[in-house]
């Protein structure tokens, strides 16, 4: 435990009586001890800091300490996001015809937008089923300029309480959505 | 409405995060019953950050890694470390170019393999202290190598809390320094007394009982210096200036109900008997053991599983803690998952059995809502243990406030995100991969 110990080379591994797994040290720079009479064993300057966090990858069966890099919205996982149901008219088919899409232009991102619809059976006394349409939209630009843009998705589905959603695959792009419309027709027609 | 009438929906933020507090149907247009993978920072539903594997962990040692965090040691230079089941490594600086040598040894557990237990871990006085659940408590002050305490040397210096040995006819004590200085070139007569002062130069060494039985790092923690009996904890914090263990595992058993404590500025001394600042308290009048702890200000928060007791200063230094049960009842709001409590400056979060409730200084409020039940679905179906933490922001030009629970499940892991700004929860899933332990902010260069 005395005072001054390992050199500066690159991170220390004081101690240890030769521990299994000590790496060799690599060569490099590293931030000298400031009192001089006490030098530190390795460290580092302190002048870069990124959230991290303790991993295992059970792809490869390895440990890492992941990193979340925040100025990257092109996840690596798919993501997707429900809108809730709309009661346009409880207990009433109605159609969706068009969905309107306001983005923010963070690069170029493939996503899907659609609409789920419950389609009740002819016979009231049975469930119905669920039917979806979707769009596929390819958005965005290399140059990704920060700026809101709206595309439009054309489609046709009719039922009762119709539910957007948007959906990205993963790897697909950095998708940042700021609003989305459903715009349809309603039918006064009572069903039962 | 009329036949055929047009109608349309927008959906706008601030949006309110996953909810199922109601039907799909009955619930707000910014609220989701659904979501995966999506950040709603600023009105936006964005896909969330990019995770990649970053620093691989180290190359001869593929076990679990239990914690990262970085700590500034007494000559300002930054040590970022992790705990594997091998022992304490630190990050070397050359790690871009050399990924594979990205993690030097600092020194191995003398019992091999370690413990898994997501480790608490405190830094104090420029020294990494840790500790996961056995009867030892570890420290690196970043400058001197760890191992076994050597024989106190000649014209050396030695800082405050160094801990070195020597003979005193014969026998062989353990000293502390209490201050920074360099020892005299020729050696004094040692006290062989408990608790005695011995000058040497210029520093000042304390008795601190027989030596104890060690290779790996140092034990800090001798609670007992006469017999050599040493001391570990589930939890470990810092309050008015002294080093506190929670949950006791020592060498004479586990004492879920025990709180420790270190003298003021001593994080060496842990016998009442060297230094009467140290000392314990056994909460045996309530009927849980310790789940955790957390400080807010002045005042520490120590949980059970169903209660939490006060921990105030009293400002005596014989005396420094005063215990007060919020409520020591059978059943109350405590916290159930130990490695769930996450704090940030004034705010501190846990889970207990009704709710997850955020604490700071205007008390208990809570923030589960409209998707605590969702929350504690999942952490029902956990497959190992959860582990949470709160980060103030992901870079510092992107500050987002979030509490983040990850919840190991089978081969997959589920984080919850809960957004101290905007007050909502997130969802996502990880497959094929689990989250060893806490998320943290450290320093890479």
């Amino acid at each position: 435990m005395a005072g001054a110990r390992n050199s500066l080379d690159g991170g220390g591994g004081g101690g240890g009586s030769g521990a299994p797994g000590t790496p060799t040290k690599p060569s490099g720079k590293v931030p000298g001890g400031s009192p001089g009479l006490l030098t530190s064993t390795g460290g580092l300057f302190g002048l870069g800091g990124q959230l991290l966090i303790p991993y295992r990858d059970l792809i490869t069966n390895r440990f890492y300490i992941a990193l979340i890099n925040p100025s990257d919205f092109n996840s690596e996982e798919e993501s997707t996001y429900f809108f809730p149901q709309e009661d346009v008219q409880p207990g009433r088919v109605v159609n969706v015809h068009k969905l309107e899409i306001e983005y923010r232009n963070l690069g170029v991102c493939s996503f899907s937008c659609g609409v789920i619809v419950y389609v009740p059976n002819k016979n009231p006394q049975q469930p119905g089923v669920y039917k979806t349409k979707s769009v596929n939209f390819k958005i965005g630009s290399d140059k990704a300029d920060n700026l809101l843009y709206t595309v439009f998705a054309n489609l046709v589905i009719s039922g009762m309480r119709p539910q957007a959603f948007i959906h990205r695959e993963a790897n697909a792009g950095p998708m940042s959505v700021t609003r989305v419309m459903m715009v349809g027709n309603a039918d006064e027609k009572d069903l039962m | 409405m009329a036949a055929n009438s047009y109608w349309e929906k927008v959906y706008q933020g601030p949006w309110k995060g996953i909810v199922n507090h109601l039907p799909e149907n009955m619930i707000s247009s910014q609220e989701s019953p659904f979501l995966n993978n999506v950040i709603l920072k600023n009105g936006e539903i964005r896909s969330n950050p990019r995770q990649s594997l970053g620093i691989k962990g180290p190359v001869n040692d593929n076990s679990n890694i239990a914690l990262i965090n970085s700590f500034l040691d007494a000559n300002n230079v930054v040590h970022t470390v992790i705990i594997t089941q091998l022992g304490l490594w630190q990050l070397n600086p050359n790690w871009p170019k050399y990924p594979d040598k990205a993690w030097n040894l600092v020194a191995p557990f003398s019992v091999q393999p370690g413990s898994v237990t997501p480790s608490a871990y405190q830094t104090f006085l420029n020294t990494f202290y840790w500790t996961n659940g056995g009867p030892n408590l570890f420290s690196w002050d970043g400058i001197t190598s760890v191992g076994s305490v050597t024989t106190v040397k000649r014209s050396t210096f030695y800082i405050q809390g160094a801990e070195v040995t020597a003979s005193v006819g014969g026998v062989v004590y353990r000293f502390v320094a209490n201050n920074f200085g360099k020892t005299a070139t020729v050696a004094p007569v040692f006290n062989a007394t408990l608790a005695s002062q011995t000058v040497d130069g210029g520093v000042t060494f304390i008795n601190n009982g027989k030596p104890i039985v060690q290779d790996g790092f140092k034990n800090v923690a001798v609670v007992d210096a006469t017999n050599g009996y040493t001391a570990g904890a589930f939890f470990l914090g810092e309050l008015g200036f002294r080093l506190i263990m929670l949950n006791t595992v020592e060498s004479t058993g586990s004492y879920p109900q025990r709180v420790r404590w270190t003298p003021s500025g001593y994080p060496s001394i842990w016998d009442p008997n060297v230094n009467i600042g140290a000392g314990f308290s056994d909460e045996i009048d309530v009927p849980d053991g310790i789940t955790g702890f957390l400080t807010i200000g002045r005042v520490g928060f120590i949980f059970r599983v169903n209660g939490i007791t006060e921990l105030t200063q009293t400002g005596n230094g014989l005396n420094p803690f005063d215990f007060n049960h919020l409520w020591a009842s059978d059943r109350g709001i405590g916290n159930i998952y130990s490695y769930t409590i996450a704090g940030y400056g004034p705010i501190g979060i846990f889970i207990s059995n009704d709710e997850i409730y955020q604490l700071s200084l205007g008390g208990f409020e809570r923030i589960g809502a409209t998707s605590r039940d969702l929350v504690l679905n999942d952490l029902a179906r956990a497959t190992s243990t959860p582990v949470a933490t709160i980060y103030p922001y992901y870079q510092k030009n992107y500050v987002y406030t979030t509490y983040m629970l990850t919840i190991p499940f089978g081969d997959s892991s589920i984080v919850w995100r809960y957004s101290i700004e905007d007050r909502h929860w997130t969802r996502s899933i990880k497959p094929k991969g689990i989250y060893t332990g806490r998320a943290n902010f450290v320093q890479i260069a």
